[in-house]
């Protein structure tokens, strides 16, 4: 594990579950491209605005989100998760999942508070997205307009 | 507050509760627990271990739990880190034919190149027939994650690059940049500092990697013809 061959950088007193984090975030960094070449967090959040500005049109058609969305098993809501970018994976990731709050977790994925907050929101948006023709397939609930 | 906000964070709230509950699976990490406690045992300076041990028997059950998280994380990725495993392997690969680590056949056509492969072992993946402008310099065979595959290497714009073709699913791996050439999509990443461009090909994957950028080794890779 590579949490063992970095303990020495941990320091007792702080929080272990964000440097532990750190460390699986790092090593998972290494797996994608940094350079501008690649995706780069930038143009996801501008595709995340894109997403966010259709929201109120697409929020409307989710009358009981709770309900709807304990529906879907976990398979399905991992599903929609791995369908969305990087950073926005990671975001609901940390936050939603792993409870971490906002400054722990925009201390893991090296960035700002409210980037964290707005991409959080932006992500939750890409994610009912992602599973709404499913419930539409499954017949939980009824297309309106031709588009979520 | 308009509605539409109000609407919004309502689902968002109710998105992000969905969410938690994905934490929450109650998964048994004794086991985990256990192999955590005897990998820090392992550590052949005994007061250092005594040190450590104060305080890593804590971190055994938050790495315990954060594992969990790995693991669901590592699923929802790439659909398991199988395929993550064998391209740091393939990353790894570059690396030694650059070092000089891995013995290398010349061949000075691929023809040369698949009849040497062939004759090493029968289910070897076998490179493409064609491989357009570039020219194959040497060629080897690997294991990788318990499965052959092929290597040629190639020397283009003055760089080292591997070419691997694999046979295993494992290798499957469609994440990363996507470049998309005649309708064939080539996916990019950047791995232990090698520059890796991939593409399923039917049932084999092409993996084409080393210093040049993305655009230039999936421009190579698009040139393969089997």
């Amino acid at each position: 594990m590579r949490a063992y061959r970095h303990i020495e950088t941990f320091k007792p007193g702080t929080n272990m579950k964000a440097w532990l984090m750190t460390i699986l975030r790092r090593t998972n960094i290494d797996l994608h491209r940094r350079d501008q070449r690649r995706i780069d967090a930038g143009s996801l959040d501008a595709y995340g605005a894109e997403v966010a500005a259709l929201s109120p049109t697409q929020d409307e058609q989710w009358s009981n989100p709770s309900e709807l969305l304990d529906r879907f098993e976990d398979e399905a809501i991992e599903s929609a998760l791995r369908s969305l970018a990087e950073p926005m994976r990671w975001t609901l990731l940390l936050v939603d999942v792993e409870q971490m709050s906002v400054p722990e977790a925009a201390a893991v994925l090296d960035t700002a508070e409210g980037t964290i907050k707005s991409r959080a929101s932006r992500a939750r948006a890409q994610l009912r997205e992602a599973l709404w023709p499913e419930a539409v397939r499954r017949g939980w609930t009824k297309e309106v307009g031709g588009k979520p | 507050m308009n509605p539409h906000s109000e609407q919004h964070e309502h689902l968002d709230s109710a998105t992000s509760q969905r969410l938690a509950k994905l934490g929450q699976q109650p998964i048994d990490t004794s086991a985990l627990e256990k192999r955590l406690d005897a990998a820090m045992s392992e550590s052949p300076a005994e007061p250092v271990t005594l040190h450590l041990r104060r305080w890593l028997s804590p971190v055994a059950g938050v790495a315990a739990s954060l594992l969990i998280v790995v693991g669901l994380y590592l699923a929802i990725s790439s659909g398991g880190g199988q395929a993550q495993a064998a391209i740091v392997e393939l990353s790894q690969l570059h690396h030694d034919i650059v070092a000089g680590r891995i013995p290398l056949t010349p061949a000075e056509t691929v023809e040369q190149a698949n009849t040497w492969i062939a004759e090493q072992a029968d289910s070897a993946p076998q490179l493409p027939a064609d491989l357009g402008q570039v020219r194959v310099q040497s060629c080897c065979l690997a294991d990788v994650q318990g499965d052959l595959v092929a290597v040629a290497v190639l020397q283009v714009d003055k760089e080292l690059i591997t070419l691997v073709v694999a046979e295993a699913p494992k290798f499957a791996h469609e994440m990363g940049t996507v470049i998309e050439i005649d309708g064939r999509r080539y996916f990019g990443h950047e791995l232990n500092g090698v520059n890796m461009m991939m593409a399923n090909l039917g049932d084999r994957w092409l993996c084409v990697m080393g210093d040049l950028g993305d655009e230039r080794l999936a421009e190579i890779a698009a040139e393969v013809r089997f």
